[in-house]
């Protein structure tokens, strides 16, 4: 008696946070910085982990749950790794700023305010990819 | 007493679909990164809590709960590790000394921020 009511529960629960991961894959697309999809992604795992609880008990399989917990881990270390990543390349592309800077400095080129303001944007107009530029 | 047992399931359950449900509705509600993750995590924590504690007592006591007390105590921990590490990515890409970089590019010569 209780077993297909377990059933529909179960069921209903699974269909139910389906449609939130749709709806959080959609926030990872649109999220117009690298931190918001990044936690989109975040929680797209802890949604999937909560749906492989629930088909381990659909399925009485115990040994699912043991997917679960090495998907727990592993979305963990990709969130750590991906945040590490983005810093490095920041990090790098600003040394690479300062290099430049100072190459111009070091060639004896004394501009006025104006003059290095014009330098500094050249210098950015090269150095930033043009699909990265916001407009 | 089998339909105890799933009546109190099903309302951990249930409530566990609206906590997640709340969750993905801040995230789509606030307009900044932050925020956002404030939000999320509500869903980490209580939605995942309310829907581990349904399924262990729709399943009894055994090995399998354990195991979902071991995920449960998990995620607690690493999301919480994970929010700061992308908060502390934000910030430092953020700087407006040094404006450009990644998807945050921001022009130093214009007025604009």
């Amino acid at each position: 008696m209780t077993a297909g009511a377990i059933k529909v529960l179960l069921i209903g629960i699974m269909i139910i946070y389906a449609m939130l991961v749709v709806l959080v894959l959609m926030r990872a697309v649109i999220g117009p910085r690298v931190a918001d999809r990044l936690m989109a992604i975040n929680m797209v795992g802890t949604i999937g982990i909560f749906l492989m609880a629930v088909i381990s008990v659909m399925l009485n399989e115990d040994y699912l749950l043991d997917v679960s917990i090495i998907y727990a881990m592993i979305s963990f270390l990709s969130v750590v790794i991906l945040t590490k990543v983005y810093m490095g390349v920041h990090e790098e592309n600003v040394l690479k700023r300062h290099k430049i800077e100072r190459e111009k400095r070091e060639q004896g080129i004394k501009a006025d305010d104006d003059e290095w303001d014009k330098l500094l944007k050249s210098i950015e107009e090269t150095e930033v990819p043009t699909q990265l530029r916001k407009k | 007493m089998e339909w105890v047992r799933f009546v109190f399931a099903a309302i951990c359950l249930v409530f566990a679909a609206v906590m997640e449900s709340i969750a993905v509705f801040g995230v789509y509600k606030f307009k900044f990164v932050m925020n956002r993750m404030h939000a999320a995590a509500i869903g980490d924590t209580l939605g995942l809590m309310l829907g581990a504690l349904g399924l262990i007592i729709l399943k009894g006591i055994s090995w399998f709960s354990l195991k979902m007390f071991i995920v449960v105590i998990f995620l607690w921990m690493t999301s919480a590790i994970s929010s700061h590490v992308i908060m502390r990515m934000e910030y430092s890409i953020d700087e407006e000394a040094v404006a450009e970089e990644t998807e945050t590019i921001r022009d130093v010569n214009s007025s604009e921020v």
